[in-house]
């Protein structure tokens, strides 16, 4: 079981960087909007997590298991 | 020892430390994140963003704090209770603790959604404590969570 959630997280942390690697390009191509990554690609996209997760359902993905960000226009720069 | 790697991944406009971990709630399948790693957070947060992805019914939790600013938001803080928390060592053998988390909710959303949607998950020093956990900055540009011995 552990290895199994070992390997997940191996996978998960590639599909985030991933996302991070793209961030630039998707700000112009999705705008505003919640983006999934798995495997690497980018596999959905929409206005809401909830639509994301309705379509990944769908389509036999596991929305938990799925790394879903949101895309902002611009970059925010807040510190924490 | 323990010694768990931390990638270096923009958040709200920064490089930060961070860190991909699973959790174990109740009988529910584990969900994935990733969170900044920040001493400065006295709590593990989970974002709303990220609990939605899974079938937590998070809004009948109890409200821990009820008012906690950041970035200029509002959000209360529900109760999870303990969590089995999952995080990946260096030889990428999984670690687990068990970890009160909280589900990061904002109050009002009058107020900079845009914002709102983008706040990340956070590891905190409540978990760095109890573990003993230190991050630890190597001369290569890595970083980790290490415990002393």
């Amino acid at each position: 079981m552990e290895n199994i959630i070992s390997l997940s997280l191996v996978r998960y942390e590639q599909d985030f960087l991933s996302f991070q690697r793209e961030l630039p390009k998707l700000r112009e191509t999705k705008p505003n909007q919640f983006v999934a990554f798995k495997d690497n690609c980018l596999v959905s996209s929409g206005p809401t997590v909830e639509d994301i997760k309705e379509e990944l359902t769908s389509r036999g993905i596991d929305p938990s298991g799925t790394v879903i960000e949101f895309v902002s226009e611009k970059e925010i720069k807040v510190i924490v | 020892m323990i010694r768990i790697p931390l990638i270096k991944a923009i958040s709200l406009g920064y490089e930060r430390d961070m860190v991909s971990f699973s959790v174990k709630y109740s009988s529910l399948p584990n969900f994935y994140a990733t969170a900044i790693v920040d001493t400065g957070c006295p709590f593990c947060v989970i974002s709303e963003s990220v609990i939605k992805k899974t079938r937590i019914p998070y809004k009948e939790k109890v409200v821990h704090h009820k008012q906690v600013w950041l970035g200029g938001i509002l959000f209360e803080l529900r109760d999870l209770g303990e969590c089995e928390l999952f995080l990946k060592d260096c030889e990428n053998e999984s670690v687990v603790f068990k970890q009160q988390i909280y589900v990061g909710v904002p109050i009002s959303l009058k107020h900079n959604q845009i914002l709102t949607q983008q706040i990340p998950c956070f590891i905190g020093k409540d978990f760095l404590d109890k573990n003993f956990l230190s991050i630890i900055k190597s001369r290569d540009g890595s970083s980790y969570l290490q415990s002393p011995d």
